[in-house]
């Protein structure tokens, strides 16, 4: 298993020196300069020369990107050009909060998803299995941010529920944190809902379709029965594979939803780091994602022969 | 369900809002976080307006934008112009309750001097363009301080009194062993408090603050102090930051959209506070393009456009129509700088016949970010079209837009310019010979030589005699076409009392009192 | 005809789904060539004006008429999700059908250029390009297609893989076909279904990403409306002029509900076995 983890890892590492080459490509595509953005409405040549200088934007490229690339290799992300932080810390500070609305929804909608599917399989082409296929395809339509935005309107400035701006850590204080929390976790999670619900009702119609199943019930095992033993663990190794999916796409998803609710998350940094052409803090956190997706992934995989017996490494 | 939220919300509310009994607090929304506490060094518009809440300069700006009194409470100009005799507020005193001294004064200023502290505006000071060269920095007594220049100079207070280069007094214990900036020690009404990156950024009331003996005005007079903190919330999206506003989960939100007032105006506990800025919004045409350096077809430009229709509709009537560079707050401002080509769709239709306009279309740049630029580019392209001429919108983020105009790439762009205090100086941002400056816009050589006699001149006549000049080339010139003096507004919830809009619409929260 | 037929016999998903997305083309073809108003006409007189009257669905904040530009956004928005698809079915069946037959070293070098891809979270691979190509419709075509294609060479790479080795394929190259031909007429059709079935989940995500694109101020530039567009030019105008967020939200979901309803039918149809359990 070791073996097999080092391995996906060291394969990992040539698609993570062409994503920091791409990342740093893409930046200096984009018009604007960063020392420029830097000094703002202050006109002098001499001031932009230097910051130019300090922030090595006057070298060549390719000794930029080796640089910055030397840097990563000891551990050395850089500083922010905007606050001269250090950028792990920016990003040490904004991925939990990233991480928790994301697995908070994540979590909920495979609670709610997952029986809802597996029920929906195994009473196929039944009035149950229509009503929750229909509500999936309907949660599936209405986009995140649309519902973000109705949320605020209604739950936040109409009916003052729900705090609309503020954001508290839940390890700081668990309640506090969760109500800042509810409105960005629903947001999210009715379009989780829709995809694993039809994920683990398509694993399930497959596996019910599976020789074993039909043997079991032939044999004249309950129905329960051949749902809990035979069914579920089988339907439920393919869903956690998409689960795996689903929590790398939503790190990019989370971006407007971060946006909406002003949670300081990646996403936020992000699209902030973007606008002011802020190079270490975007190239930072690409890598940071692409670390990410490759590490869940493998642990994915590797959970996979936990759930699902039939598959070995 | 509905009553479970509520009892949650509340209890979120008290955890997290409330401050100890009867402890006044006005939270504000602010679009980024501040950059750093290095007034001057890493600043932006958001990091100044939190900044000058703690550190203050010898003087300030007023309402009117004339130079007042802060920690200087008064100040004397030698015979020869040369020499400025500053004296330091009676009482001041440092967050680290040690007197302010004029040796504090003329350390912290030789500290933005020095080369190391990488203090942006050092060249504002130095010998810069306007030629202000600060010679010598004397501490007479305890109180007085005395700066001598190599020549006189009568921009020497309105450079010392930006707001962009906070020339902030501060403690020198401020300094930590490495000479860089560890921490505030400054002489405000405010001190820092907590910062959560991102988040949001608390002051404090600083209790021992002895305000100037005169009244609040602008950043200058008195800035006694009732609230004991002051919270600047980010809220990067403007839908956002409006529902907070409603929601009652923000008290003051600065830069309010005008679509938004008449809304803000008709919720329960919320008021508009609007004020008339001396900030200038304009098209730019590039005209050495192939096709705009037909002065025809930028004039034609410029009577196909309907500035009063266009400010009404972009600033929903709040805002000044304005074809000069003088704005309307502005001494020399009068009836003579209202005059532009004129709208006049037939002239243009004429115009255009006449250069042989082919239907072309001619790229407008603008943005997303600010939603003056964009509303009036879209008025604009409307208006344009009216008389034939065909405008493809290039929204760009406002990065991008910047260094194309920083870079002089654009056929034509909408661009707002932050107050200038002079007109010579609001003159002199778009007139200058392209060899000079890629971002020049107006190079007629005419009215270079014009403007630069604008600013020699210390004569009022004179000068005035000078911007009308300058103003009628310009016009002809059509490269720069004045557009409107935009108002700003902010919505303000009625708990909050005495806060106040002001030309350079930086919050002030001094003077402000907070209701339950 | 009849294949019609067959797709939608017994498939209420299906009919609802073609119902309902021939809906939202006529409106597309219609705003082509009518609209009750000019789209771009800013009318400052007439400015939020609640639906009724005059506009069947009010007016913006700019006074243009929101049924009209809901008539014309329904022109770009389809254009552009269909195109980014295209850009995306297009590619990525090309480098998957590619890695799929040659296997070994292009599949490998392929795979790291994919992964890479993959790893890049859509949305910040578009805001990247929409950034560097300019923003603009075909940027965002561009920024999408580019962001989908790893999908869907992942899908067709799988599908050529299973292929490899079966009699058809290797009697192909042993009557003396080109690779290219053997790949067009032999590997290609059997692509078709999966590629049919994912395209359309692609086409409701690039409908998103569209909008969540104009949403952080990178989509299309007004003045022409793209539902994302128009949703992220009025979302300020949610507390107080709700049907501005109403048309275009509504809109969106609506072919949404459209493209995964058609999206489950053919998924049924290409994959008889699932219905048949």
């Amino acid at each position: 298993m070791w073996a097999y983890a080092l391995k996906r890892i060291v394969s990992a590492i040539p698609t993570m020196i062409l994503a920091s080459v791409m990342v740093f490509g893409l930046m200096r595509l984009i018009p604007g300069d960063p020392a420029m953005l830097f000094i703002g409405e202050i006109d002098d040549p001499a001031v932009l020369e230097a910051k130019r200088r300090e922030l090595g934007l006057d070298q060549p490229l390719v000794m930029q990107y080796l640089n910055w690339a030397g840097g990563m290799l000891r551990g050395d992300m850089g500083v922010s050009v905007q606050t001269g932080r250090p950028v792990a810390g920016e990003i040490a500070a904004a991925f939990p909060v990233t991480a928790i609305v994301v697995v908070v929804a994540t979590a909920l909608a495979a609670l709610v998803a997952i029986p809802a599917g597996i029920v929906a399989g195994w009473k196929q082409n039944s009035k149950t299995d229509a009503t929750i296929v229909s509500i999936a395809t309907l949660c599936l339509s209405i986009p995140g941010f649309w519902t973000a935005l109705l949320l605020l309107t209604f739950l936040g400035a109409k009916w003052k529920l729900l705090p609309t701006v503020g954001y508290v850590s839940v390890f700081d204080d668990a309640r506090a944190g969760a109500i800042y929390l509810i409105m960005p976790v629903i947001a999210l999670v009715l379009t989780e809902v829709a995809v694993l619900t039809r994920m683990s009702r398509a694993s399930t119609i497959e596996v019910m379709g599976l020789e074993y199943v039909t043997h079991a019930r032939a044999k004249g095992m309950g129905e329960r029965r051949v749902l809990w033993r035979h069914v579920f663990p089988n339907a439920f190794a393919p869903t956690l594979t998409v689960l795996g999916l689903i929590l790398g796409h939503l790190l990019g998803g989370v971006v407007v939803i971060e946006q909406m609710f002003s949670l300081p998350g990646l996403g936020r940094l992000m699209v902030g780091a973007i606008f002011a052409r802020d190079y270490a803090i975007v190239q930072g956190v690409l890598i940071f994602i692409v670390v990410i997706y490759v590490v869940l992934n493998t642990v994915i995989d590797l959970l996979y022969p936990v759930f699902d017996p039939r598959v070995k490494l | 369900m509905k009553k479970t939220l509520r009892y949650l919300a509340t209890a979120a509310g008290l955890a997290m809002l409330v401050a100890p009994a009867g402890a006044q607090q006005v939270t504000l929304a602010m679009p980024g976080d501040i950059r750093s506490i290095d007034f001057g060094v890493n600043r932006d518009g958001n990091t100044d307006n939190v900044l000058h809440h703690v550190v203050e300069a010898l003087v300030a700006y007023r309402d009117d934008l004339s130079v007042g009194p802060q920690l200087a409470e008064s100040w004397d100009v030698s015979e020869d112009r040369r020499s400025y005799t500053f004296t330091v507020r009676k009482g001041a005193v440092f967050h680290n309750g040690q007197p302010v001294t004029a040796a504090d004064v003329k350390w912290s200023w030789e500290r933005l001097l020095a080369d190391e502290t990488g203090f942006l505006c050092q060249k504002w000071f130095k010998g810069g363009s306007l030629g202000i060269d600060i010679q010598t920095i004397e501490a007479l007594d305890e109180r007085r301080v005395r700066f001598t220049l190599a020549e006189p100079n009568g921009l020497f207070l309105v450079r010392m009194a930006h707001k962009v280069c906070l020339t902030g007094i501060i403690h020198p214990d401020s300094v930590g062993p490495d000479g860089k900036l560890a921490q505030l020690i400054a002489t405000g009404p405010f001190t820092m408090g907590r910062h959560e990156a991102g988040q949001f950024v608390e002051l404090n009331r600083f209790t021992d603050y002895v305000p100037l003996d005169a009244p609040k005005d602008g950043y200058a007079g008195s800035r006694e102090t009732f609230l004991d903190s002051v919270r600047f919330m980010v809220i990067a999206d403007t839908a956002a930051a409006k529902t907070a506003l409603l929601a009652g989960d923000i008290d003051i939100l600065p830069r309010l959209d005008p679509n938004a007032i008449a809304e803000i105006e008709a919720a329960e506990g919320l008021g508009v506070k609007t004020v008339a800025t001396p900030e200038w919004q304009v098209a730019l045409i590039q005209n050495t393009d192939p096709l705009l350096k037909d002065r025809r077809i930028r004039q034609a430009i410029s009577h196909a456009i309907d500035i009063k229709g266009l400010t009404a509709g972009a600033t929903n009537g709040l805002g000044q129509p304005n074809p000069s560079a003088i704005a309307g707050a502005s001494a020399f401002f009068g009836p003579f700088f209202q005059e532009g080509l004129g709208y006049d769709p037939e002239k243009a239709k004429a115009l255009l016949g006449e250069a042989g306009y082919d239907g072309r279309a001619i790229k407008l740049i603008t943005n997303g970010t600010y939603p003056f630029d964009n509303i009036s580019a879209i008025a604009i392209q409307s208006m344009l079209q009216q008389v034939g001429i065909t405008t493809e919108l290039v929204v760009m983020d406002w990065a991008s837009q910047y260094a194309a105009y920083k870079e002089g790439k654009f056929q034509m762009m909408v661009m707002g310019f932050s107050a200038r205090t002079d007109p010579t100086l609001m003159f002199d941002v778009v007139v200058d010979s392209k060899e000079n400056r890629a971002n020049a816009i107006a190079d007629d050589p005419e009215l270079i030589e014009t403007v630069k006699k604008s600013g020699v001149s210390g004569d009022e006549a004179e000068r005035a005699l000078e911007f009308k000049k300058a103003h009628q080339l310009m016009v002809q010139d059509a490269s720069v076409i004045g557009l409107f003096n935009p108002a700003r507004s902010v919505g303000v919830n009625d708990r909050v009392e005495g806060y106040e809009e002001w030309p350079l619409e930086s919050p002030r929260l001094w003077g402000v009192r907070a209701g339950g | 005809m009849s294949i019609l037929n067959r797709f939608l016999t017994n498939r209420l998903n299906a009919s609802l789904g073609l119902m309902l997305i021939s809906v939202f083309l006529l409106a597309a073809i219609l705003g082509s060539v009518w609209t009750p108003h000019d789209p771009l006409l800013v009318n400052f007189g007439d400015r939020l004006r609640p639906p009724g009257g005059d506009y069947w669905l009010g007016t913006d904040q700019y006074g243009r008429d929101t049924f009209s530009r809901i008539l014309v956004g329904a022109r770009e928005s389809l254009t552009i999700s269909s195109l980014s698809v295209a850009v995306a079915v297009v590619s990525g069946t090309v480098i998957g059908a590619l890695a799929g037959y040659f296997a070994g070293l292009v599949d490998r070098a392929i795979g790291t250029v994919m992964d890479a891809l993959i790893a890049f979270p859509s949305l910040l691979l578009a805001l990247g390009i929409v950034a560097a190509v300019g923003p603009g419709k075909y940027g965002v075509i561009v920024a999408l297609g580019v962001s989908y294609a790893p999908g869907v060479a992942r899908i067709v790479r799988a599908t050529v893989m299973s292929l490899r080795g079966r009699d058809f394929i290797d009697s192909a190259r042993a009557l003396g076909n080109s690779h290219a031909s053997t790949l067009i007429r032999h590997v290609l059709p059997n692509c078709i279904a999966p590629v049919a079935v994912i395209g359309t989940s692609l086409f409701a995500t690039a409908l998103l990403s569209e909008s969540a694109l104009a949403f952080l101020g990178l989509g299309v530039p007004p003045p022409n409306p793209t539902w994302g567009g128009m949703l992220a030019d009025t979302k300020q105008f949610a507390t107080s002029a709700v049907w501005l967020v109403l048309a275009p939200g509504l809109a969106i979901s609506m072919t949404l509900l459209a493209v995964n309803l058609l999206g489950d039918a053919l998924r049924d149809f290409f994959d008889p076995r699932m219905e048949q359990v």
